[in-house]
């Protein structure tokens, strides 16, 4: 683990990378951080539960959105928009609550995307700081300044960032000790965003364990997630609201044979896992990866998840890095032929509110091409399944 | 000084690329109306001409946008849009189907640039007794409306929105304004002193 010196280098990367976030996160816009910040709002208006709040009121409030996210998400992200409220511009509220037609016309949103951003900064640069320990200054760079955790965190700009940095902290902390508090963060990581339990089963077998230690480190994990949600579990506008959120469907909806492909290939990854004398998370990371790209429907912030674990062993070998370049490259393109205006120009609305009335690709391609995007994209999921599989063909060059 | 000037160029090139190149290299045109809200209250299946008149002046109105509701998508007559000037004479002409028309949808209409002083537009469909066809008209028969006006020249729209960029910058929050391009100047001095400074 590498000790922080704060080299001139190491402090010009950083420095460096918050100027480009200063730069890049005012100029790229998506819907979703409004329609959070939307819901967010009502935590300093006294509304404890959102869920119910939500379904009560859905009809006379401008934006019909479920709020399909934990607890956790909606008191530390309300608490954060009280905070931030202090220098966010005027007209904040008014933009946040229009959803008609001059919703895009706010001279403003460019201060508002970026202070709402703010918090996303700290918590990438910190991730950054993280792998800087657990790896070394290229994996930092890696991290940084590679154009699809710019695309991710920033334009997308969703809050995944902030359960990434959790749960690379709990891996910071599960190579060093005490690894309990590995498992609490994970588990603050999954009580904002389900996805962290993928990892867990990882983490409890990276080092020899025992019933004891095993009993202890799960109930650490459980911990954040069962104190956020438990005041909400029997509310039936909770279970209605959250059963929204479709990644256990999407993980379940790949199948050969009526069985689901992605949770089958999930425990082989695991039972390679853990009868393998030389135990590397981040190659199991980077497996699960793959195919996670190539056989569910995922997201395009999904792909945030795994990125701080698979940079190590693309770094570290060649024909994995260019492997993994043309992964992304097909899971970009297989996300700019989704039927969405704002996966595409609409991301550019701060700087020309016109950019919304371009036609995207999908468009483009279905009605001048007239060709169906949603056959194209299939044919990118079995090129995607295809270049995984080159992953596997042994190659020379190994992990150190 | 050579390191820092490359952060300086990535820096300035993100800016220059995105704030003042990408939006005259792709939008090539802009919004001359942009009115929604009404209601699907106008049924064309009656046979009835909707008229309105676009009074101010447009140069190069290349596209009108008007919002149909075709209920199941059930209506298949041919719907007629025409664009005359005010002294009645036709300038364009559009024909399409029924089935061409959501539930409800926009349909762009796209011709060469016209340059008028002012303009009618007139919508009809055959009669169809059997299925309604609506257009979206508000209460002060006003039709749901998008115009464009085409913006020639690369040149042209580049200036053009170079003094967009400065308007809004102008527009925007003064404070926000002078703490943004504060930090910003600061940070890079820090990082000419590092780039400056022996490690």
């Amino acid at each position: 683990m590498a000790k922080t010196i704060w080299t001139n280098d190491l402090k010009k990367i950083f420095v460096f990378a918050f100027i480009l976030r200063l730069i890049i996160a005012p100029i790229f816009y998506h819907p979703d951080i409004k329609s959070q910040n939307f819901d967010f709002q009502f935590l300093a208006q006294r509304k404890i539960n959102i869920y119910q709040y939500l379904e009560n009121n859905r009809k006379s409030l401008p934006n019909t959105d479920t709020f399909n996210y934990l607890p956790l998400v909606y008191f530390s992200f309300g608490a954060q928009q009280i905070v931030l409220k202090n220098i966010l511009p005027s007209n904040f509220s008014i933009w946040l609550n229009d959803w008609g037609l001059d919703q895009n016309n706010y001279p403003n949103l460019f201060y508002y995307l970026l202070i709402l951003k703010l918090p996303y900064i700290f918590f990438d640069l910190g991730v950054g700081y993280l792998l800087y320990k657990i790896y070394n200054k290229k994996i930092l760079s890696l991290w940084l300044f590679n154009p699809l955790s710019l695309y991710l965190i920033y334009v997308l700009a969703n809050f995944d960032v902030v359960p990434v940095f959790f749960t690379v902290l709990a891996f910071y902390f599960l190579k060093k000790s005490p690894a309990s508090l590995a498992y609490i963060f994970l588990g603050i990581a999954t009580a904002l965003k389900l996805y962290p339990l993928l990892f867990l089963p990882f983490f409890l077998f990276d080092q020899k364990t025992n019933i004891k230690k095993l009993f202890i480190n799960i109930l650490a994990y459980l911990l954040p997630l069962v104190l956020t949600i438990m005041p909400f579990i029997f509310d039936s506008s909770f279970i209605k609201e959250f059963s929204g959120s479709g990644l256990t469907q999407k993980l379940f909806e790949s199948r050969l044979l009526n069985i689901p492909i992605y949770p089958v290939i999930y425990f082989i990854v695991f039972l390679y896992y853990i009868y393998s004398k030389n135990k590397k998370v981040e190659t199991a990371f980077l497996t699960l990866f793959l195919t996670f790209i190539a056989l569910v429907n995922f997201h395009p912030q999904w792909l945030l998840w795994f990125l701080p674990f698979v940079l190590y062993p693309i770094s570290k070998n060649k024909k994995w890095l260019i492997l993994f370049i043309a992964t992304i490259a097909l899971a970009l393109a297989y996300v700019l032929l989704i039927n969405d205006h704002f996966l595409f120009w609409g991301h550019f609305i701060p700087i020309d509110p016109f950019f919304v009335q371009l036609n995207p690709p999908y468009f483009i391609i279905s009605q001048r091409l007239h060709l169906a995007p949603e056959t194209i994209q299939l044919y990118l999921k079995y090129i995607l399944a295809f270049v995984s599989l080159l992953f596997l063909i042994p190659s020379h060059e190994n992990l150190s | 000084m050579k390191t820092y000037l490359k952060y300086l160029f990535i820096e300035l090139g993100l800016i220059f690329f995105f704030v003042f190149l990408l939006s005259p290299l792709f939008i090539r045109e802009k919004f001359d109306i942009n009115r929604e809200g009404g209601q699907a209250i106008f049924n064309l299946s009656t046979g009835k001409i909707f008229t309105q008149k676009i009074g101010e002046e447009f140069s190069n109105l290349n596209s009108l946008s008007l919002q149909l509701k075709n209920p199941m998508i059930n209506n298949n007559s041919e719907i007629t849009v025409e664009i005359d000037d005010l002294n009645n004479n036709l300038l364009q002409e559009f024909t399409f189907f029924g089935s061409n028309v959501g539930d409800p949808s926009w349909v762009k209409l796209k011709f060469t640039p016209l340059s008028n002083p002012g303009y009618q537009i007139k919508i009809y469909a055959d009669i169809d007794p059997r299925h309604n066809l609506y257009l979206y008209v508000n209460r002060d028969n006003q039709m749901d409306l998008k115009a464009t006006s085409y913006l020639p020249g690369f040149f042209n729209r580049f200036q053009d929105n170079f003094y967009y960029q400065i308007g809004q910058l102008k527009a925007r929050s003064e404070i926000d304004n002078i703490i943004y391009f504060t930090v910003l100047i600061l940070l890079n001095l820090y990082l000419l002193k590092l780039s400056l400074t022996r490690s």
